[in-house]
Order: structure tokens, then C-alpha cells, then sequence
């Protein structure tokens, strides 16, 4: 399995055109990440995401308690579940799967997930959790990334 | 017939005090790019 270091997962982030202007903007906490296919992404991992918010009914949206940056929390952190629990996984990794708020072109602040699924920046996938599909963040909205954390 | 009501109180109580899960939660392996 390919992975990456935090180092090249900033830089493919920035390529990609995410770069907070601050850098404390940026958290990336572990030394090594395996990547998830971006099929997996959009296939048995949106699949298994709904089934485990749905156990516990937490599929609708709530104002402050369960909103955009609760959903991304949740997406990232189950799928780092998964890939724990996945065998075979590269050893000591984390998996390329973080959280990422930015402001909508519409002004208003959202948060999402972001993926790496490979080292290209066209490899760079946004995640929309509520809806469980790969998303399109124009240029403007990159420019407005505000907190990425892996 | 006491016995019977005091296990359906307990059995009540015990519905009353636990949140009901429904189905089952998915845990497919990470497909990782090779």
C-alpha cells in the first residue's frame, strides 16, 4: 500500500489549492497516512457511514447539536474506525481522511471532510457528509479554508 | 401472580431506562490505494 508522510500531505494539500493563510490553520497530527480509494469513499464507506448514523439517529441535522462540523467530525472519525479495524492496514499510518471548514462563496461557514486518495492534488477529494457524496469546492472557497485537521 | 407483576415492572423499567438501537452498524475494510 502507498502512503505518505504529513510533510507531502501538506504539500499536495496546498497544490490542491488548501492552504490556510495561517499555519496553525493547518493540524495534522500523525507522521504517516495510508489513502483510501476514492471508490471507497463514495461507495462502502458512505454506505456503512449512513447505517452507523443511522443506529443512532443521527442522520438529521440539528442547529449547534448536530451540524456540518458535527457530521465531519463524525465522518472522520469513524472512518479512522474503520480503517483501525481494517486488516492488513499499512502499519503505523492514520488514515488520509480529515476534517475541513472554509466559507461558501455564499458567505456562510461550512465544514466538510477532505480526503487524499493519492498524491496528484486532483487526488484531493471533498467529502459532503450530510449527503454521503464527493463535492467541488470552487477556487474562491479553497482561498476561504479557514481549519484543516488530520 | 406477584412474581409475574414484579417481572413485568422490572421488564418496564428496564424499557424505560434503555435506548432502543435498530439495525446494524456497517464496518467494511478500507480500500487503500496501492
Amino acid at each position: 500500500m502507498k502512503t505518505i508522510t504529513a510533510t507531502e500531505l501538506q504539500i499536495t494539500l496546498a497544490v490542491a489549492g488548501f492552504a490556510p493563510s495561517a499555519p496553525e490553520a493547518t493540524s495534522i497530527a500523525d507522521r504517516q497516512y495510508a489513502m483510501p480509494t476514492r471508490n471507497f469513499l463514495e461507495g462502502a464507506f458512505s454506505s456503512a457511514l449512513w447505517s452507523f448514523q443511522a443506529f443512532f439517529k443521527t442522520l438529521d441535522w440539528t442547529a449547534e447539536a448536530n451540524d456540518c462540523d458535527d457530521f465531519a467530525r463524525i465522518a472522520a472519525g469513524f472512518a479512522q474506525i474503520l480503517h483501525f479495524l481494517t486488516p492488513g492496514r499499512p502499519p503505523a499510518t492514520a488514515l488520509a481522511v480529515g476534517e475541513l471548514w472554509y466559507v461558501k462563496d455564499t458567505g456562510e461557514g461550512h465544514a466538510i471532510n477532505i480526503a487524499l486518495c493519492g498524491t496528484d492534488a486532483n487526488d484531493v477529494v471533498c467529502y459532503e457528509p450530510q449527503t454521503r457524496k464527493v463535492v467541488l469546492l470552487t477556487p474562491t472557497e479553497k482561498d476561504r479554508t479557514r481549519i484543516i485537521r488530520f | 401472580m406477584k412474581t409475574l407483576l414484579a417481572i413485568a415492572l422490572i421488564a418496564l423499567a428496564a424499557g424505560c431506562t434503555t435506548t432502543e438501537r435498530k439495525g446494524s452498524i456497517q464496518t467494511p475494510p478500507v480500500e487503500y490505494v496501492r
